[in-house]
C-alpha cells in the first residue's frame, strides 16, 4: 500500500476536475442579467455625470459671473479683499490725483457691507454644491457597501465641511463671484439636486432595512438547502462588487498635495506695462506654487480632478530708469499706477532705451529692472487619461484653470535694493489658463502614490489693454503625493 | 474568435459573445462551485451568480493577469459570499490544533467520493481546505477573505484534514469488507 499525503491526493484528483453544468443554467443567467439591467443600470449612468456636471457648473458659473462683472466694470464689483486698490477707479483717479484718497475711502466703505452679504451667500452656495457631491458619494456606496454605509457617509460629510472652510477663504477674496446672476443660477440648480438626494436616502434606507431583516432570518436559514430570496442575493452582489473593486485596485477618490517650481514668461516681446518697454530686455522668473487636489476616477482610464493652488509668479523688465520727479506732473504710463512717496515727491519710470534721456529735468536716476510680482489662486478642472498603468504609471493631463488674482506689485530692483513702486492696472482679477501636462506616477502602495507632473499653462484673458504680442504662459514642475481611498 | 476579441465584445454586452464565454469557461467554474458548495443545487446557484457578476463587471477587467484567474477569483468570492453574512467563522473557545500533514493510504478512490467528502465538511473547514489545498491561497490571504485570523485558518485546515482522513478510512473499510 502506498502512503500518500492527503493534500497531494486531493490536488492530483482535482487537477483536471471539470463538470459541465446543465443547460438551463445559461437561461437563468440570461434572465438574471436582464432583471439586473432594469434594476441597476439606471443609477450608475448619472453617478458618473453628476460629479462632472456639478463641478463644470461650479466652474462655469463662477467664471461667467466674474467675467460679466469685469466687463460691466461697476466699481463695487471689481474690488477684491486683499487688493483694495480698484483698477477701474485708479484709471480715472490717475488723471485727477488730488481727489483719489476720498474716492478710495468711499468705495471701500461701501464694500464692507457688500462683502458681508456676499460672503454668506457664497457660503450657502458652496454648501449646496458640497451637498450634491455628497449625494454622488452616497450613490456610489449603495453599489458597493451597504453595511458600512452610515459611518462612511458621516466621514465624508465632515471632511467636506472642512474643505468648505478652506474654500471659504478663497471666496472671500473673490467677492466678485456673487451677484444676482449667481444666486439665480443656484436656485435653479438647488431643487433638482435636493430631490435626488431624497431619492437616494430612500434607496439607502430600503437596502439597510433589508440587511437587518436578512440577518435575523439567517439562523433559521443555516441548514436549509438553497432557495435564497432576492434580497439576500442583492446584498451578496453588492459585497461582491466591493471585492472586485478591491481586486482591481480601483479606488475612485484621491487627494493630492503638491508643490512646484513655476516659471512665468511670455511669448512675444511686448510689454504689459507700456509700449515704450517693448524693446527692453525681459526675463521670466522661477517662483513657487503649491496646492491640493481632489480626484475622482470615472473609470480606470479617466479621472476628473479639481482643487485649489496658490501660485506666485514674477516677470522682469530690465534696463528701466526710475527717477523722482520734482515737478508734480508725472508722465503717465499706460498700464502702471505709480505710488506716491510723499506729497511732493513722485517717482516716475522710463525705458532706458529712450533717446531723450539727456533731458536736464531728471533728478535722481537709477537703471533698474522692474519686477512684476503676481500671486494667484488657481482652481483647476482637469482630466487625466492613463495610458500606462502599473507600478509606474503615465497619464496625459488636459483641462483649464480659473485664476483669481490675489496680489499684484511692481517692484524696482537695484543692487539688491527693492522698492515697491506701484501696481499694474491692467491685470484682470479673473483669468483662465488652458493646461496640458504629463503625469509620471509611482505607486508606493495601493493607496499612496508619488507624482511628478510637468505642466504647461497658457494664460487667456490675463491682461486688458495689452499689445497682442504679450502672451503669458506658466511652466510648472509639480511634485506631490496622492492618497487614494 | 480570440479571447481578447471575445472579452471586448462582452464588454459591449453582446449576448452572443457572452454565450461563447460561458461555453468556454462554465465547466471549469462549475467545478469550482461544486467544491465550495454544500451540494449540487447550491453550486448551480453560485455558478449563475458568478456569471452575472462576471458579465456585469467585465468592463473592469483590465487585461492585467490571466483572465481565467480573474474569473476564478470572482467565482470563489461569490461562493464565499453566502457564508460571509452568516457567522460560521466566529467560533469562540474552539481548541486550536496544530497544523500537520496527514498521510493516507492511496487506493482507488473515486473523485465523486472525494467531492462528496469535501461538500460534507462543515462550511468553515470546507472553505479553508479548498482555498489552501486546492486553490493555492496562503493562510494570510484566507484570513483576509474570510475575516478570520490566520491561526484560525490553520486550525480549520488541520481539522478538515483529520475529518477527511477519517471519512476516507471509513470508506475503505466498507469497500474492503464488501470485496472480502
Amino acid at each position: 500500500m502506498n502512503k500518500k499525503n492527503l493534500d497531494r491526493l486531493f490536488q492530483e484528483k482535482f487537477k483536471e476536475f471539470e463538470v459541465k453544468p446543465k443547460d438551463y443554467n445559461w437561461d437563468k443567467i440570461q434572465s438574471k442579467l436582464k432583471e439586473d439591467d432594469k434594476k441597476i443600470v439606471v443609477i450608475p449612468i448619472w453617478i458618473k455625470f453628476i460629479g462632472v456636471a456639478a463641478s463644470l457648473i461650479l466652474m462655469l458659473g463662477l467664471g461667467l459671473n466674474m467675467y460679466i462683472n469685469n466687463n460691466t466694470k461697476q466699481p463695487k464689483v471689481v474690488n477684491t479683499v486683499n487688493n483694495p486698490v480698484d483698477t477701474t477707479n485708479q484709471k480715472t483717479t490717475n488723471t485727477t490725483r488730488d481727489t483719489k484718497p476720498t474716492i478710495k475711502n468711499n468705495s471701500t466703505l461701501e464694500l464692507d457691507n457688500n462683502k458681508n452679504i456676499t460672503n454668506s451667500e457664497s457660503e450657502t452656495k458652496l454648501q449646496q454644491q458640497k451637498l450634491t457631491k455628497i449625494s454622488n458619494k452616497v450613490v456610489v456606496n449603495t453599489n458597493q457597501e451597504t453595511k458600512s454605509e452610515r459611518p462612511k457617509n458621516q466621514n465624508t460629510i465632515i471632511s467636506s465641511n472642512k474643505s468648505n472652510k478652506n474654500n471659504l477663504s478663497i471666496n472671500t477674496q473673490n467677492s466678485n463671484s456673487t451677484n444676482n446672476y449667481a444666486s439665480n443660477t443656484n436656485s435653479g440648480l438647488k431643487k433638482p439636486d435636493k430631490i435626488k438626494v431624497q431619492d437616494l436616502i430612500t434607496v439607502l434606507d430600503t437596502t439597510l432595512h433589508s440587511t437587518v431583516t436578512t440577518n435575523s432570518s439567517e439562523t433559521i436559514k443555516l441548514d436549509e438547502d438553497k432557495k435564497e430570496n432576492s434580497i439576500e442575493e442583492a446584498i451578496a452582489k453588492e459585497e461582491l462588487e466591493e471585492i472586485i473593486e478591491e481586486e482591481n485596485n480601483y479606488n475612485r477618490w484621491s487627494v493630492n498635495i503638491n508643490a512646484a517650481p513655476v516659471y512665468y514668461n511670455s511669448f512675444g516681446n511686448g510689454s504689459h506695462i507700456d509700449e515704450q518697454f517693448n524693446k527692453n530686455d525681459k526675463s521670466g522668473a522661477i517662483n513657487t506654487g503649491y496646492g491640493i487636489k481632489v480626484g475622482y476616477a470615472l473609470n480606470n482610464k479617466i479621472k476628473v480632478r479639481t482643487g485649489i493652488n496658490k501660485l506666485n509668479l514674477s516677470y522682469n523688465t530690465n534696463n528701466v530708469i526710475v527717477y523722482q520727479n520734482i515737478n508734480n506732473n508725472p508722465k503717465t504710463l499706460r498700464n502702471l499706477n505709480l505710488n506716491t512717496i510723499n506729497n511732493n515727491l513722485n517717482i516716475n519710470v522710463i525705458s532706458g532705451n529712450e533717446s531723450f534721456l539727456q533731458t536736464p529735468n531728471l533728478g535722481f536716476v537709477k537703471s533698474v529692472s522692474l519686477n512684476q510680482e503676481l500671486s494667484y489662486y488657481e482652481i483647476p478642472l482637469e482630466f487625466e487619461y492613463t495610458f500606462i498603468n502599473s507600478k509606474f504609471s503615465i497619464n496625459l493631463i488636459g483641462g483649464f484653470s480659473t485664476f483669481l488674482l490675489e496680489n499684484n506689485n511692481i517692484i524696482s530692483e537695484f543692487d539688491g535694493e527693492e522698492m515697491e513702486i506701484g501696481k499694474a492696472n491692467n491685470i484682470n482679477n479673473l483669468s483662465f489658463t488652458s493646461n496640458l501636462g504629463v503625469g509620471f506616477n509611482y505607486n508606493f502602495s495601493k493607496a499612496i502614490q508619488f507624482n511628478l507632473e510637468p505642466t504647461f499653462k497658457y494664460q487667456i484673458n490675463a491682461y486688458e489693454n495689452t499689445p497682442t504680442n504679450f502672451n503669458p504662459y506658466i511652466i510648472g514642475l509639480y511634485t506631490g503625493l496622492s492618497y487614494k481611498f | 474568435m480570440s479571447l481578447e476579441k471575445l472579452i471586448h465584445n462582452c464588454k459591449k454586452n453582446d449576448t452572443k459573445a457572452q454565450s461563447e464565454l460561458y461555453k468556454l469557461f462554465s465547466s471549469k467554474l462549475f467545478s469550482l462551485c461544486l467544491k465550495y458548495s454544500r451540494n449540487y443545487a447550491e453550486a448551480e446557484d453560485n455558478l449563475q451568480d458568478s456569471f452575472v457578476t462576471i458579465f456585469k463587471n467585465i468592463k473592469q477587467y483590465n487585461h492585467k493577469g490571466s483572465f481565467e484567474g480573474w474569473l476564478k477569483r470572482i467565482t470563489i468570492n461569490t461562493a464565499l459570499q453566502c457564508y460571509r453574512n452568516q457567522k460560521v467563522f466566529e467560533i469562540v473557545n474552539e481548541e486550536v490544533i496544530e497544523d500537520q500533514t496527514v498521510d493516507i493510504d492511496e487506493e482507488n478512490i473515486k473523485l465523486d467520493f472525494l467531492l462528496k467528502c469535501i461538500q460534507e465538511l462543515p462550511d468553515r473547514y470546507r472553505l479553508v481546505f479548498n482555498l489552501y489545498v486546492l486553490d493555492g491561497y496562503s493562510h494570510n490571504e484566507i484570513s483576509n477573505l474570510l475575516k478570520i485570523t490566520s491561526g484560525t485558518s490553520k486550525s480549520n485546515l488541520a481539522r478538515a484534514r483529520l475529518i477527511l482522513k477519517e471519512k476516507i478510512n471509513a470508506y475503505k473499510q466498507i469497500s474492503n469488507k464488501q470485496s472480502l
